[in-house]
C-alpha cells in the first residue's frame, strides 16, 4: 500500500520541483529558475526575428548561455546520475520500503528536492542512512552552490552589457506569445529531461495501479 | 563573377558533396560538431553490436543492422549538407580562380624604368614590387597606381561590362588582380602578397576553409551542446533504472533515443547555414572579411548613407528658373543657356536642356553661330569658357563681345556683380532661400555687359531623390532600423531632401570627423551601425562602424578599413546585406526550435517502446498507435535522419524573409517551425511507420 502520495498525487509536486521550482512557493529559487528559462526561451526564439536574441535590451551571447547551460546541467546530473547510483547500490535500495515503481518515485523525489527543494521525501523512503545523507548532502551543495554561482555570473554578465534600445525590431517578451513560447521551452527543454524516468516511476504506477497492482 | 542563380541540386555539386560526405567522416572534422560527433559514436557503437551478435548469432540482427544503417545516414545526410553549401561555394571560387591561372607579370625595378620589363608568374610577386600593365595585360595582383591614367575592365570581379578609369592618386588608384588593362598603361605597387588578395579571401570564403564560427554560431553550439549532455545523461541513467525495473535496454536502442533526442536537425544544419549565409553574400557581389560582419548586418539599429549616389542620383538637375524684377524668363534662360553651353557637367547640361524644353531655345554650340536670342557678339572661338574652381565657385563665359556670364553659388555670384558695380535686387535673397530650403541648390545667374553687373536671375537645381528609395527606407523602418542621411549640404537643404527621401533623420554639412561622432554616439546608444563610404576619409568612420561596406571604386586605405567590399560599387547594397544577414539568423532560430519541438513526438513513439515489454500498461503512452516497439524505435530514427535531408533546401536557400516587425515575424515564424514542429514528427513516424510494417522491414 502506499505510504505517500498516489502515483499522479506524487507527480504532481515531484514535476514542480523538477521544472525549478518555478511555480509558486519557490521563493528566490523559483524567480532565478523562471529567468533562466526566459533566457532560454528569448535565445532559442529570439533568433527568428532575425536578430541577435536580446532581453531587456541586454543581448545574450556566449558566455550568458553557458552559465545557462551550467544551472540546467547540474539539476539534471545531480538527480539523475545520484538517482542512478541509489537504484544501482545495495546501499541505496537498502531505504525502500516500496518495490517497484512506487520505491523508483521515492528515489527520484528525494534526489529531486534535495536539489531544488528543502530535502523533503516520500514516507517511504528510509533517509537516516550513511548512504543518503552523504548523497543529500552533496546534493544539497550542487542544489544551492553550483546553481547560484552560473546564476550570479549570468546576472553580472548582463548588467555589464550596454542596454539597447527598444525598436520594433526588438523581440517581444510581454505579449501572450511570449507566454505560450516560455511555457513550451519549459515544457520540452526541462521537463522532457525527465520523462524517461517519470515513465518508470509514477506514470508506469498510476497505469498499474489502475489495472489493480499496487506496491 | 556575375551573381547567376545556380539550381539548388546542380548535378556536379552534388556529385561532388557525396564523396565530400564520406571524407568529413574524419573525426578530425566531426569533433568540430559536437552534436554530429555523439551520432558518430552512437554508430560506431551500434555497429559494434552488430558485428558481436552477428558474429555470436544473437539478438535481432535485421533490427540492429536496421538502426546502424539509420545512424550512419544521419551523420552522411548532415555532411552532405555541409558540403552542398561548401560545393556551391566552390563552384563560385573556381570560376574565380580561372581568371588568375598562368596570370604573367611585368616587373620593373623602378618607377621611371618602363623599359627593364622583366616578365615572372604572378604568383611570385611580393608586396611592394612595381608591375607595368599594357593594354590587354592582366593585373597580376591588388595595388596601388603609383604611374598612369587607364580604363581597366573589371567584369571578371565585378560582372559590370563598362570599363572603370583607374588613375594614380586621388580616390580611384586601387585597382584589383585579375582584371584587365583596356587602355593606356599603368604602373602599379603590388600590395598584397600571393594568398592574401582580395580574390583569394573571397575564395577562400567560400571554400569555407578559412571559415571560422561566428560569435551566434558559437553561442548556438553551446546551447547545442549543453542540451546534449543532458540527453546523454538522461539515456545513459535510464540503464540502471531500467535494471531497477527489471528489464534491460540494448545499446542500439538506446543509442537510437539519444539520437532522436538530441538537436540534430539543426546540429546537422548549422554550418551549411553559414556557409549558404556567405555565399548568398557573395552572389550579391560583396565580399565579407568574416561571417561575424554578416551576422552584425543583422544586428543593424542604424544605417548611415550618403546622400549622393545613395539616396539621390549622383547628379542635380535644373528644374525651374527664376528671373529677378525686370527681366523676362525668355531672356534668363537664353543667357542661362548660353552659360552653359560649354559646361560639360551634367548640371550644366540639364540647363540647357530645360532651356530648349520651356522655352523653346533649341540647343546651340558656341561654335555653330548664333541662334534665338542670343547676343549677336556670342560667336565663333572668341567664346571663352571659365571653367567652375572651387575657389571661385562660379562658371561662365567670356564673350567676344566684351560681354561676360556668371553662374554659381549665391554668395560668390553676388560679390562679382558688387565688384562689378552691380546691385543685388533685394528679391534675390528670398527666392535662394526659398530653392535651399525645398532641398534644391540655386545657382545664380549674372551678366556683365558695357555697364554695371546685374543679377538676372536664379537657376533652381534639385537634387533627384532616386526611384524606390521611400519603400526601401519603410521596409527598414518596419524592421526596426533607423536610417540617417549624411551630407554636405545645409540644414534646410539637407532637411528637404531627407523629407522627399523617406529617411529617419540627417547630418547636415557633414565633415568625415561628424560622421565618426555620430558612429560613437549611436555606439554609446547601444545601437549597431552600418555604413558605406569610398574615400580615404572614410576610412576611420568605416573601421568605427559595425559594419562597413567600402565601395570596390574606393581607395586601398577606405577597403582595408572596412569589413565588406561591394564589387559593383552600389551604395543601396548595404540594404541588402542587412537582409541577408537578419535571414541567416532567421534560419538558424526557426531551424532551432523546429529541432527542439520535435523531441515530442519522438518521446512518444520510444519511451513506450522501450518499457512496454515489461510494463504492458504503458502501451498508454503509445499515442501513434505504432505497430510494435521495433517498429516505433525504426520509424523515430528514420525520421530523424530524413528531416536532415528535406530541410537542406531550407538551409541552403534560407527561411523566407519578410520586412515586418519582431512580433509579426516571431508570431509566424513560432507556428510554422515551432508548433508545426511538433505536429509534423507525428504525422511522419506514423506514416513510416505503417510503410515499415506494409514492406516487412519491421515486425
Amino acid at each position: 500500500m502506499h505510504d505517500s502520495f498516489t502515483p499522479i498525487g506524487g507527480m504532481v509536486p515531484l514535476v514542480n520541483i523538477q521544472l525549478g521550482e518555478l511555480v509558486f512557493g519557490g521563493v528566490g529559487a523559483g524567480l532565478y529558475a523562471m529567468l533562466v528559462e526566459v533566457i532560454l526561451a528569448v535565445f532559442i526564439a529570439g533568433l527568428m526575428v532575425g536578430r541577435t536574441p536580446e532581453y531587456l535590451g541586454k543581448r545574450i551571447e556566449s558566455r550568458e548561455i553557458r552559465m545557462v547551460m551550467i544551472y540546467v546541467l547540474v539539476y539534471a546530473f545531480v538527480v539523475l546520475s545520484f538517482s542512478a547510483l541509489a537504484v544501482a547500490t545495495p546501499a541505496g535500495l537498502a531505504g525502500l520500503n516500496n518495490a517497484g515503481p512506487h520505491g523508483f518515485s521515492e528515489i527520484l523525489y528525494a534526489f529531486s528536492s534535495t536539489v531544488a527543494n528543502n530535502g523533503s521525501a516520500f514516507a517511504g523512503l528510509t533517509g537516516g542512512t550513511y548512504f543518503y545523507n552523504t548523497l543529500f548532502a552533496i546534493a544539497m551543495l550542487f542544489g544551492r552552490f553550483a546553481m547560484k554561482i552560473p546564476v550570479l555570473a549570468l546576472a553580472g554578465f548582463l548588467s555589464e552589457r550596454k542596454t539597447s534600445p527598444e525598436t520594433v525590431g526588438t523581440f517581444p517578451v510581454t505579449s501572450p506569445l511570449f507566454v505560450a513560447l516560455l511555457l513550451g521551452v519549459i515544457l520540452i527543454v526541462t521537463a522532457l529531461t525527465f520523462f524517461p524516468a517519470l515513465a518508470l516511476g509514477p506514470v508506469v504506477e498510476h497505469l498499474l495501479m489502475q489495472a489493480g497492482h499496487l506496491f | 563573377m556575375a551573381a547567376t542563380p545556380r539550381p539548388l541540386f546542380d548535378p556536379p555539386i552534388v556529385r561532388r558533396a557525396v564523396s565530400d560526405s564520406f571524407i568529413k567522416l574524419a573525426p578530425r572534422h566531426m569533433v568540430r560538431n559536437p552534436v554530429m560527433f555523439v551520432v558518430l559514436i552512437g554508430s560506431v557503437l551500434t555497429t559494434l553490436v552488430l558485428v558481436r551478435d552477428a558474429t555470436g548469432g544473437r539478438g535481432h540482427l535485421g533490427f540492429t543492422l536496421q538502426i546502424a544503417l539509420w545512424l550512419w545516414f544521419t551523420v552522411l545526410f548532415a555532411n552532405f549538407a555541409e558540403a552542398m553549401a561548401e560545393g556551391r561555394g566552390k563552384a563560385q571560387a573556381d570560376a574565380l580562380r580561372k581568371s588568375r591561372t598562368q596570370a604573367q607579370a611585368k616587373r620593373i625595378p623602378a618607377a621611371g624604368r618602363k623599359h627593364d620589363v622583366e616578365v615572372v608568374a604572378a604568383s611570385t610577386l611580393r608586396r611592394g614590387d612595381l608591375v607595368l600593365c599594357m593594354p590587354g595585360d592582366v593585373i597580376p595582383g591588388d595595388g596601388d597606381v603609383i604611374e598612369g591614367v587607364a580604363s581597366v575592365d573589371e567584369s571578371a570581379i565585378t560582372g559590370e561590362s563598362a570599363p572603370v578609369i583607374r588613375e594614380s592618386g586621388g580616390d580611384r588608384s586601387a585597382v584589383t588582380g585579375g582584371t584587365r588593362v583596356l587602355s593606356d598603361y599603368l604602373v602599379t605597387r603590388i600590395t598584397a602578397n600571393p594568398g592574401e588578395t582580395f580574390l583569394d579571401r573571397m575564395i577562400a570564403l567560400v571554400e569555407g576553409a578559412e571559415r571560422q564560427k561566428t560569435p551566434n554560431e558559437i553561442a548556438l553550439t553551446i546551447l547545442l551542446s549543453g542540451l546534449t549532455i543532458v540527453f546523454l545523461l538522461a539515456v545513459v541513467t535510464l540503464q540502471p533504472f531500467a535494471t531497477y525495473s527489471g528489464t534491460s535496454i540494448g545499446i542500439p536502442v538506446l543509442v537510437a533515443l539519444l539520437v532522436c533526442l538530441i538537436p540534430t536537425t539543426i546540429g546537422g544544419l548549422l554550418s551549411a547555414i553559414g556557409i549558404a549565409g556567405m555565399d548568398r553574400v557573395i552572389q550579391q557581389n560583396v565580399i565579407a572579411m568574416s561571417g561575424r560582419s554578416v551576422e552584425a548586418a543583422g544586428d543593424v539599429n542604424t544605417l548611415l548613407l550618403d546622400k549622393t549616389g545613395t539616396i539621390t542620383l549622383g547628379n542635380r538637375q535644373a528644374v525651374e528658373m527664376v528671373p529677378m524684377p525686370g527681366v523676362t524668363p525668355d531672356r534668363l534662360a537664353d543667357r542661362a543657356q548660353l552659360a552653359s553651353l560649354a559646361d560639360e557637367t551634367p548640371e550644366g547640361r540639364s540647363i540647357v536642356v530645360l532651356a530648349k524644353e520651356k522655352f523653346g531655345l533649341r540647343g546651340r554650340s558656341l561654335t555653330d553661330g548664333q541662334g534665338g536670342t542670343a547676343d549677336a557678339s556670342a560667336t565663333g572661338s572668341d567664346v571663352q569658357f571659365v571653367p567652375f574652381s572651387a575657389t571661385t565657385r562660379m562658371s561662365g563665359v567670356n564673350l567676344a563681345g566684351g560681354g561676360e556670364l556668371r553662374k554659381g553659388a549665391g554668395d560668390m555670384v553676388s560679390r562679382w556683380v558688387r565688384e562689378h558695380d552691380g546691385v543685388i535686387p533685394p528679391d534675390l535673397r528670398s527666392v535662394v532661400d526659398r530653392i535651399a530650403r525645398e532641398g534644391g541648390t540655386p545657382l545664380v545667374v549674372a551678366e556683365r555687359g558695357a555697364g554695371p553687373a546685374c543679377v538676372l536671375g536664379v537657376i533652381y537645381l534639385k537634387d533627384i531623390v532616386k526611384g524606390g528609395m521611400r519603400e526601401r527606407f519603410d521596409r527598414l523602418r518596419a524592421m526596426g532600423i533607423r536610417t540617417v542621411m549624411i551630407t554636405g549640404d545645409n540644414p534646410l537643404t539637407a532637411a528637404a531632401i531627407a523629407q522627399e527621401a523617406g529617411v529617419d533623420d540627417f547630418l547636415a554639412e557633414a565633415k568625415p570627423e561628424d560622421k565618426m561622432a555620430l558612429i560613437r554616439r549611436e555606439q554609446a546608444g547601444g545601437r549597431l551601425v552600418a555604413m558605406t563610404g569610398d574615400g580615404t576619409n572614410d576610412a576611420p568612420a568605416l573601421a568605427q562602424a559595425d559594419v562597413g561596406v567600402a565601395m570596390n571604386t574606393g581607395t586601398q586605405a577606405a577597403k582595408e578599413a572596412g569589413n565588406m567590399i561591394d564589387l559593383d560599387s552600389n551604395p543601396t547594397k548595404l540594404i541588402e546585406i542587412v537582409e541577408i544577414g537578419k535571414q541567416l539568423l532567421m534560419t538558424r532560430g526557426s531551424l532551432t526550435t523546429f529541432s527542439i519541438a520535435n523531441d515530442v513526438a519522438k518521446y512518444f513513439a520510444i519511451i513506450p517502446a522501450m518499457f512496454v515489454a515489461t510494463f504492458p500498461v504503458l502501451q498508454a503512452l503509445n499515442i501513434m498507435r505504432l505497430h510494435s516497439p521495433e517498429s516505433a524505435i525504426l520509424s523515430a530514427v528514420i525520421f530523424n535522419a530524413l528531416i536532415i535531408i528535406a530541410l537542406i533546401p531550407l538551409a541552403l536557400r534560407g527561411v523566407r524573409y519578410r520586412p515586418m516587425g519582431a512580433a509579426s515575424i516571431l508570431r509566424r515564424n513560432l507556428i510554422v517551425y515551432g508548433v508545426g514542429g511538433v505536429i509534423v514528427p507525428f504525422v511522419f513516424i506514423k506514416l513510416i511507420d505503417v510503410l515499415l510494417v506494409a514492406v516487412h522491414l519491421a515486425t
